[in-house]
């Protein structure tokens, strides 16, 4: 018993000598990046994390200036594997090592932090769904930085006027938090906009054949199947199988990488497939830029991920130069009100009506469709104005 | 096995120190450090549960399971029905131990081998039960805001310290117990079960009833373990007790050293650290931790415990003499 | 889509997704068989199979069979690694070999998630168009497979019972002792009994890449179904491998059509606890 006692002091001495050091050096603007790198969902972390790799290079070519003194960024990443409890690890990590702002992904992941994160007054971003249990009046301090489910109220009204033969939608979803969310607003955008929504299914995340879903799907006849959440490799099998089972209507397929999946559903099942919120070929010369960079590093295809996150680091550095100051509380502020000139066009934080307060982001929506075997785009969805919103969120 | 070469002054002597030392933890410990040594608490909840079912031979792949019902029971005892943390504490452990009386008669049955299949079974169900039923259960998603123990204003987000006191306090219970247990008579009989049921039995040893035994209070504990998480971590969800955590802690026991009662205790300590030196190193922990995995169970077959006292201790006994 | 093509439908999803399975199953069942122990890596195999073959076939255009032949060498090759180096330093202790190699697979998959990054991938179809089968569309791919799943177990029988090396194997699985006074040469019938599980991996991985989707994770929800297979219809035991792979393919199938994924989830799990506490061995397992 007392070797144990003696092996258990040596383990508690090493223990405390080497977690003391401090993450944040001098000159340095540290974000903490809690990022999903393993598992699954780690397609979308790795194009976060390159999106964030980017942002880092362009502004460290010449820094940024806050109170008279040079600063570059410095992104830590953190894997939270898409497990809660690494991500509070992740959390706890960044927080004792001085970190006070924090990028994050995942809805499961990111929405077990926020309690402590506000609380701490630490800000964070996300680019994730999870609704008004990340993004609320309670939480001052964080922020949703790409349009997730609030994207189906710009998405909605647009689909009703360009096919308005569409009378029946069917919804399908993981059955996770993102998935529910995503669920829940879409029945009501359809619903308020007096279509009928016929199936609104789950499926396990990850499963592997997707024929049983798809047969209850297309047992419903629906004329729009909505993928809501569904994620990866998830939309290529699930299209495929709804093909293959004879759905012939319109399909459309959000936080989507095109060509990946074009590959898995096979290019004749994908075509007629509409992608709200992707990019086809680049449309401005910011998404020209992103394009370029990424193919010269990584090679095609471009995930759509990385797209969605080239803007906000941008904007949070922005909102610190403005805010002049490292202080959470006061950047948050200046970065509810900023307005930016996204690759997407204008983009600023919003929904007030839906969360209480301004705290999801707000951008034009490009459209493509999937025809002869490449994404084409189609439109650039303009945001809908407040009132439009509340009505589609009205019960 | 070391019982016998229980030396009780110097034991006693150890324990005290790393008493102290423990309790003086959070004054030179950031919130993280803090953070991680409750992770290790809750682990070794886990591990010394299991083992002390594992002395007698049954391996188990369920406590994830006994863990998810404790969790729950004080999660919608408090949430739902508004009751003090306190008092949810014991019935944590109580209903999974319950639960787990026929559960475990109907596995004792199952020999050997198939004993970890049934119990592996039996951690899907729970999951899946917890799964289907959204209301009350919280279904895939899970249940979110569980209240931090009273008082509320003690038990912030922001100070871990009384967590971790709580932490270190549950942890030595179940230690203790265990210890107790596995030193008692009980404890000899599963001991004796291990080596040769068949032979216990002939000897007018009742196998059955101490494998349940064993097993409920395995239960027991896992359940307190379940719970001390949800109040900690605020969140539950089939996506945090899965087959995933049984199995590690089954690694806790065996890179720890199976065979005895520290074991379990240091291989949770070991392997709940080694993940966290590599946290900042992103895609590449989990690739490190699975290399040190193979590489401990290579050259380290009886355990971190057994690997130090069939060498180190010697090569030190040689150095300083005879203690 | 009529209650007959539905049913129709139903049935064939449930067969064909059975016996692909039930490809997997085979081959950790046939090394528990042999061995007593339970090769996890099985599941990272198929995994890194599925990776060769998109990068020989689909990258480097080389043709199928070709390519599937060196895809069986190469992952018999790995397969034989961790053998010879992870488990036989272990002396193939049950409970230690199921943690190295799930440290030995984790590790594996992280490596792979770096190496090959997040982009999820598939293999071009060697099957293309879509057939009907009672009237009911079925592509040709599904089927094609699971005719092939159908020939590799046949194949596989002959081998065990009407080849030498196969009568061999069979001994090492009934009593290695015995065998080895015999002058079996039981390491050999362990490299084996390798290669034969590997090659089958490697096929499953093909397959399945062609199938589905190709991507670190994807060895794990078959893995999955494989333990629940291999629970049911007992360990070491292929005849319950095929058996129990073909109905909890047609249960998954039919509950999940029927009732959602959901209560399928349940379904499944409820009747595996129930078979298990009846017969805890499964319809042909080993009486422990």
């Amino acid at each position: 018993m007392k070797k144990v006692i003696i092996s258990l002091i040596g383990v508690f001495l090493a223990f405390s000598v080497f977690f003391g050091a401090s993450l944040v050096a001098a000159k340095e603007f540290v974000v903490g990046s809690n990022l999903v790198l393993s598992g699954p969902g780690a397609d979308g972390g790795i194009a976060v994390q390159r999106a964030v790799e980017r942002t880092t290079e362009i502004m460290n070519k010449e820094g940024f200036t806050v109170q008279g003194e040079k600063y570059t960024v410095n992104p830590v990443y953190y894997d939270s594997k898409y497990v809660p409890a690494e991500s509070v690890a992740n959390l706890e990590k960044m927080l004792s090592g001085g970190i006070k702002f924090i990028y994050s992904m995942g809805s499961g992941a990111t929405v077990p932090l926020v309690e402590k994160t506000t609380v701490a007054k630490v800000f964070m971003m996300a680019s994730c769904s999870g609704s008004d249990h990340l993004t609320s009046a309670k939480y001052p301090y964080s922020f949703r930085v790409y349009p997730c489910n609030e994207a189906a109220f710009a998405v909605y009204p647009w689909l009703v006027k360009t096919y308005p033969q569409i009378k029946n939608v069917a919804h399908v979803n993981p059955s996770d938090e993102a998935g529910f969310t995503e669920s829940e607003t879409r029945v009501k955008c359809a619903k308020n906009l007096g279509l009928k929504n016929v199936a609104n299914e789950f499926f396990k995340r990850g499963a592997t054949d997707y024929y049983p879903v798809a047969t209850r799907l297309v047992g419903t006849k629906p004329d729009l199947i909505d993928f809501g959440g569904t994620a990866g490799r998830d939309q290529g099998l699930l299209a495929k199988a709804l093909r293959e089972l004879g759905y012939k209507g319109l399909i459309t397929v959000h936080y989507s990488n095109p060509a990946v999946f074009s590959q898995i559903a096979g290019a004749d099942n994908a075509e007629g497939v509409l992608f709200p919120n992707s990019v086809a070929e680049p449309q401005t010369p910011g998404q020209q830029e992103a394009h370029d960079w990424y193919v010269k590093k990584y090679g095609p295809p471009v995930p759509g991920m990385f797209y969605d996150n080239v803007d906000p680091l941008f904007m949070l550095v922005e909102a610190v130069k403005k805010a002049n100051s490292f202080d959470p509380v006061k950047v948050s502020e200046v970065f509810r009100n900023l307005q930016w000139n996204s690759i997407f066009g204008p983009m600023y934080m919003g929904m007030e009506s839906l969360y209480g307060l301004k705290s999801s982001a707000c951008r034009p929506i490009p459209t493509g469709v999937f025809k002869n075997g490449q994404l084409k785009h189609l439109a650039t969805i303009p945001w809908p104005s407040d009132e439009a919103v509340q009505k589609l969120n009205a019960k | 096995m070391k019982l016998n070469a229980l030396d009780y002054k110097s034991k006693g002597f150890g324990v005290v120190v790393l008493i102290v030392l423990l309790f003086l933890a959070p004054l030179f410990s950031s919130q993280f450090q803090l953070h991680v040594m409750i992770t290790i608490c809750i682990n070794v909840m886990m591990a010394i549960s299991m083992w002390l079912l594992s002395t007698t031979g049954l391996i188990s792949f369920g406590q994830a399971g006994f863990m998810f019902i404790g969790a729950m029971t004080s999660t919608l005892l408090v949430k739902n029905l508004g009751w003090l943390f306190w008092p949810c504490i014991p019935l944590a452990g109580i209903v999974p131990a319950l639960i787990c009386i026929p559960i475990g008669r109907l596995c004792i049955r199952v020999k050997g081998v198939y004993f970890f299949i049934v119990t592996l079974a039996f951690g899907f169900v729970v999951n899946g039960v917890f799964a289907y039923f959204r209301n009350p259960f919280g279904g895939w998603y899970g249940i979110l805001h569980i209240p931090p123990p009273e008082p509320h204003h003690l038990f912030t987000p922001l100070n871990k310290t009384p967590f971790y006191y709580l932490a270190i306090v549950l942890t030595f219970i179940t230690c203790w117990a265990v210890y107790r247990i596995s030193c008692s008579r009980m404890g000899m009989t599963l001991w004796s079960i291990k080596e040769s049921d068949i032979l216990a039995e002939s000897i007018g040893v009742n196998v059955t009833k101490y494998k349940l035994q064993a097993f409920v209070v395995s239960a027991f504990f896992a359940g307190i373990a379940g719970t001390y998480y949800a109040h900690y971590f605020s969140y539950i969800g089939p996506l945090v007790f899965t087959f995933n955590m049984s199995f590690n802690t089954l690694i806790y026991i065996i890179v720890g050293g199976p065979l005895s009662f520290s074991g379990p205790i240091v291989g949770a300590a070991v392997l709940t650290l080694i993940p966290e030196f590599f946290r900042a190193t992103g895609a590449y922990q989990m690739l490190i931790f699975g290399v040190v995995l193979v590489l401990s169970m290579l050259f380290m077959p009886q355990g971190i415990v057994g690997l130090v006292e069939k060498k180190v201790f010697p090569l030190l006994r040689k150095r300083w003499g005879n203690h | 889509m009529g209650d007959l093509s539905l049913i129709i439908q139903m049935f064939m999803t449930g067969i064909i997704m059975g016996l692909i399975y039930m490809l997997v199953a085979l081959g950790i069942t046939l090394i528990f068989g042999v061995m007593r122990i339970v090769n996890i890596i099985h599941a990272e195999l198929t995994m890194l199979a599925a990776f060769f073959m998109y990068y020989m076939f689909e990258v480097w255009h080389i043709p199928f069979i070709i390519a599937l032949i060196l895809c069986s060498a190469v992952i018999s090759l790995i397969g034989i690694f961790f053998q010879r180096y992870l488990y036989k330093p272990l002396k193939y202790e049950i409970l230690n070999v199921l943690i190295i190699a799930a440290g030995a697979g984790t590790a594996v998959r992280s490596a792979s998630w770096i190496i090959f990054g997040p982009i999820a991938r598939n293999i071009s179809t060697v099957f293309p168009g879509m057939i009907r089968i009672l009237g009911t569309p079925v592509s040709m791919e599904r089927v094609a497979v699971a005719l092939i799943c159908v020939a590799l177990t046949i194949a596989l029988y002959i081998f065990l019972y009407k080849t030498k090396t196969g009568k061999s194997l069979r001994a090492v699985e009934q009593d290695s002792e015995a065998a080895a006074v015999l002058g079996i040469s039981v390491d050999r019938v362990y490299v084996i009994v390798f290669i034969v599980s590997c090659s089958l991996a490697a096929v499953a991985g093909a397959f399945t890449g062609m199938l589905f989707a190709v991507e670190p994770e994807m060895g794990n929800d078959p893995f999955l179904k494989c333990i629940m297979i291999l629970m049911i219809g007992g360990m070491g035991s292929i005849p319950g491998a095929i058996l129990a792979g073909l109905l909890l393919g047609l249960i998954d199938s039919f509950t999940e059509t029927l009732f959602g994924g959901e209560m399928a989830f349940i379904i499944g799990f409820a009747l595996l606890m129930l078979i298990l506490i009846i017969r805890p061995r499964g319809f042909f397992g080993y009486e422990a």
